[in-house]
């Protein structure tokens, strides 16, 4: 199964403490693309980096989600059908 | 839990109407389930702790008595299930910001959209003929470029074609036939002209529709309710703008800035290539020019920072560079953080970040979203954010616009105003702003646009006008800082006459 992208954010006070962010970043299922002092993106399966989130405390996660640019133009959704004309 | 209420409140439990629709919601500390969690102020436990007893009805806050109900609570200091009317919710939001009051929601199961239909009709459309019409401005009947064609010859089912004028303001639709009946066409210019929308009318080859130009003198909704302020209004106060960045422009001085995207040069914080939008967002906040050359902001003395969070050409935003926008924007010291962005599912990581951003002092501005009268999207719809709307004004832009189309009831107590038929509205609504038809700076020049993306900016720069010079900037930046500044900001608000779904506390108004 292809591996999806994660955030691990910090709730705590201050930085994400270091011995955390080893633990996940030791997990072997899992790969860092990209760290913040209080977040960590994460590339992994869903389930072993769920059940080793479970274990560090104040952490939460979530699937790494887009957000489409807002924009209230009128779209055309589909063509005309030519055999109509 | 006890027997629901009966659906009204009577005037003798709420003076100010006869009979008012009572909803049921969640009260809630900003952060966490219970009145300890950090980031609830002492008057929020305070008040968690005294609706302790299940059944009780009505509180008193700042003399005020406040109907509501207490139907559950999982805990003497931890969230209580309650019910109220939205006059309620308005005064315990305003005098308790620290609160969240959360909607009782209820989730259906999400269908799919039937793609394949649109691709089977793509390929079909693909081997039709094409017609060929030009964009031309009205005076000089120059090329107008870049602007989006949308023509429909089936509105109600979406049916039709679309397309971008060339360099000869030429653009090729695909409407099925040489001829074309259409029933709806739009032309969105990409700066200099006003929109247009014309009904009933047959193209071919060689029709031409005219744009009309944008006068940066015009008096748009923006300029109609906050006129052209001194260049020194919202000094003190520094804003940052989560988008699609911020192009170098005659009319803005950018302080700095981060790019958040990932695999991108953290200092690119400028446009990102795709529109303008946050450089549109920007300059409704913090323009300095002057027409006939330029266009005001409602604030223009702020410390404006640039946060990019949409990658390089793209039209969408990574929740992981959002979040980081926002961390880093609190360490930048950011006093009001503005994010015209939204939709999808609650996201339990962007949400802590704008939580942490209000327990440090900073204020997230949101959009509600342009779902068209949809539930207040995710994240504005958090507790801990403050959720704008978007209205317009009749007479404030052409007739021949496409914001036309825009207008829809509810009406104001002046009847020109009306709540954009695209804003999303309920119970999270703090504030409204104009939103439709508003002139600002985009990377070529300037445009108007209009969304819920426009209303926020408006009330972020009445934001920073209420609080420049203000004391509450002064405080130590932690939550109860942040909660001072939303007091601050909804005590200059003038309800429109919408209605507290749809415009919360009315269009903030700073002297």
């Amino acid at each position: 199964m292809a591996r999806s992208r994660f955030i691990l954010r910090y709730r705590g006070q201050g930085s994400a403490p270091d011995a955390d962010v080893a633990r996940v970043a030791g997990l072997t299922e899992a790969a860092v693309v990209e760290s913040a002092p209080r977040m960590l993106l994460v590339e992994s399966d869903r389930a072993p980096l769920e059940a080793l989130v479970d274990t560090l405390e104040e952490w939460v996660m979530a699937p790494e989600q887009a957000f489409p640019l807002p924009d209230v133009r009128r779209r055309a959704e589909r063509p005309p059908d030519p055999d109509r004309h | 839990m006890r027997d629901s209420l009966p659906t009204t409140f009577s005037k003798k439990e709420f003076p100010m109407a006869k009979a008012i629709k009572v909803e049921q919601y969640v009260l809630l500390p900003a952060r966490g389930l219970r009145a300890k969690s950090r980031g609830a102020g002492t008057e929020a436990q305070a008040f968690l702790r005294s609706t302790e007893t299940s059944g009780a009805e009505g509180v008193t806050l700042e003399g005020r008595q406040v109907p509501m109900r207490v139907i559950d609570s999982i805990s003497p200091d931890g969230a209580k299930l309650v019910e109220l009317p939205s006059q309620s919710m308005l005064a315990i939001r305003s005098l308790l910001p620290s609160l969240r009051l959360v909607p009782v929601r209820y989730y259906t199961p999400a269908t799919a959209p039937l793609m394949e239909v649109a691709t089977q009709a793509a390929r079909a459309a693909a081997t039709a003929p094409t017609i060929t019409i030009k964009v031309l401005s009205k005076a000089g009947k120059k090329p107008v470029v870049g602007a989006i064609v949308v023509a429909f010859t089936d509105a109600e089912n979406g049916v039709g074609a679309q397309g971008v004028s060339d360099s000869e303001g030429k653009v090729e639709l695909r409407l099925g036939s040489a001829c074309a009946e259409v029933q709806a066409l739009y032309v969105y210019p990409a700066d200099a002209y006003w929109t247009l929308r014309k009904r009933n009318l047959t193209i071919k080859t060689g029709t031409v529709v005219s744009l009309l130009p944008l006068d940066l003198g015009y008096t748009d909704a923006l300029r109609f309710f906050y006129c052209n302020p001194e260049l020194a209004v919202g000094t003190g106060v520094t804003v940052g703008v989560l988008d699609t960045g911020i192009a170098n422009h005659p009319d803005l001085v950018i302080d700095g800035g981060a790019n958040t995207v990932t695999g991108e040069d953290p200092k690119d914080f400028g446009d990102n290539g795709k529109g303008g939008h946050g450089t549109h967002v920007a300059g409704i906040i913090a323009a300095r020019g002057e027409a006939p050359t330029g266009v005001r902001g409602v604030a223009p003395g702020v410390t404006l920072r640039a946060y990019r969070v949409f990658a390089r050409n793209s039209g969408s935003a990574s929740s992981f560079a959002i979040a980081k926008a926002i961390d880093q924007a609190v360490l930048d010291k950011c006093d009001l953080l503005n994010m015209s962005l939204g939709g999808g599912s609650p996201d339990p990581v962007l949400a802590a970040a704008i939580e942490d951003a209000r327990a440090d002092g900073t204020l997230c501005i949101i959009a509600a979203g342009n779902g068209g009268r949809q539930p207040v999207s995710f994240p504005a719809l958090l507790g801990s954010a403050v959720a704008v709307s978007a209205f317009g004004r009749k007479g404030t832009f052409p007739t021949s616009a496409a914001e036309v189309e825009n207008i829809a009831s509810p009406y104001g107590t002046d009847k020109k105003n009306f709540v954009a038929d695209f804003s999303n509205v309920g119970p999270e609504i703090d504030l409204t702003g104009p939103g439709v038809a508003i002139i600002s700076t985009v990377p070529t020049g300037h445009t108007e646009i209009s969304g819920t993306s426009m209303a926020c900016p408006a009330v972020t720069g009445a934001a920073a006008a209420a609080l420049a010079g203000s004391d509450v900037l002064k405080q130590k930046r932690d939550g109860a800082r942040s909660d001072a500044m939303v007091k601050a900001l909804l005590a200059t608000a003038t309800p429109l006459g919408f209605g507290p779904p749809f415009e919360g506390h009315g269009l903030p108004m700073p002297e």
